[in-house]
């Protein structure tokens, strides 16, 4: 855990520019509506004519990570996008750079096989912890495939 | 406001050419515990990294406030400028944090360009931020000065300043 994390409060004035306030709090704060965001947005509000219109809190962590392979498609140009259904009948895709090789069907380089072991394993991991932005459960992928993308700088 | 149901967790990858790139997904909200360090995170972080060539360096999460609509007062002044406050971290770092938008009661009349250290909103703001503010080593800020100013032009294709 970081000794700080990020709030930031959004703003927006009288002829429709955004703008951001950030600041750092305490690394034990991870609510944005938590007692000394609020303090800042309250007193950033009475100081300012723009309207505050939401916050963010946001943490960081490093990741034990291992030197990236110049096998299978090996630039985060090449993206997985994995499609899941949500238990509502949303569809939700998920991406993921650089994909190894060895995940898509038969004959195929882009169609990810969803009976693949990888695939089902994440597959479970998601339904069983991610949700959809409105907090809905996943339920199995129903499809997947390779795609690129253009690079986006200073990403 | 209250926060959103989900809370966003980012995970950002390099692969061997030194690109980034990254893959996100959204958790339920937990607020009372850090979204990085629990199991619904390494979970799902474990089953992504054997299906990339990329290492996945770093994450992040976001926690969201619904959003509320209200109207902003028209002014003279807009979002590019800033009421800038400087302080200095734990470390003898100063750091500039700004404010957009203020009100010119924030500052001394009539020149209007430098923070008025009376009573009023920007005391307060000042006095929110150094009792709430933590540095990196998890020390506090200390407020220093304020003054006016005024943002150069956007960037091509931004909309924030």
């Amino acid at each position: 855990m970081a000794a700080s994390n990020l709030y930031s409060v959004n703003t927006i004035d009288a002829n429709g520019t955004e703008a951001k306030f950030r600041v750092p709090v305490a690394g034990t704060i991870f609510s944005p509506s938590a007692a000394g965001p609020l303090a800042i947005k309250t007193a950033l509000k009475n100081a300012i004519n723009s309207a505050v219109v939401g916050g963010e809190l946001s943490t960081a962590a490093t990741v034990a990570s291992y030197t990236p392979a110049a096998t299978g498609y090996f630039t985060v140009q090449d993206r997985l996008v994995l499609t899941f259904p949500g238990e509502d009948g949303s569809t939700q895709n998920y991406r993921i750079p650089a994909p190894v090789d060895g995940i898509f069907e038969a004959g195929s380089d882009s169609i990810v096989d969803v009976g693949n072991a990888l695939i089902v394993t994440y597959s479970g991991a998601m339904g069983a912890n991610a949700k959809t932005e409105a907090n809905i459960t996943l339920e199995d992928i129903s499809s997947g495939l390779r795609t690129g993308t253009k690079l986006e700088k200073g990403r | 406001m209250a926060d959103n149901p989900t809370q966003k967790i980012i995970l950002r990858f390099l692969d061997m050419t030194g690109k980034k790139g990254r893959s996100e997904f959204w958790i339920t909200t937990n607020t009372s515990a850090d979204p990085l360090a629990g199991s619904y995170y390494s979970t799902v972080l474990a089953a992504i990294q054997p299906l990339s060539t990329a290492t996945i360096f770093a994450a992040l999460s976001e926690t969201t406030e619904h959003v509320v609509v209200s109207t902003p007062v028209s002014s003279t002044w807009d979002s590019r400028d800033k009421l800038v406050m400087q302080f200095q971290d734990s470390m003898g770092r100063y750091r500039l944090y700004k404010a957009p938008n203020p009100k010119t009661t924030c500052f001394v009349s009539p020149a209007l360009q430098t923070m008025s250290t009376a009573a009023g909103v920007a005391l307060s703001l000042t006095a929110a931020l150094s009792s709430n503010m933590v540095d990196r080593v998890g020390g506090a800020f200390t407020f220093i000065r304020g003054y006016r100013l005024r943002s150069k032009r956007l960037r091509p294709g931004s909309k924030r300043y």
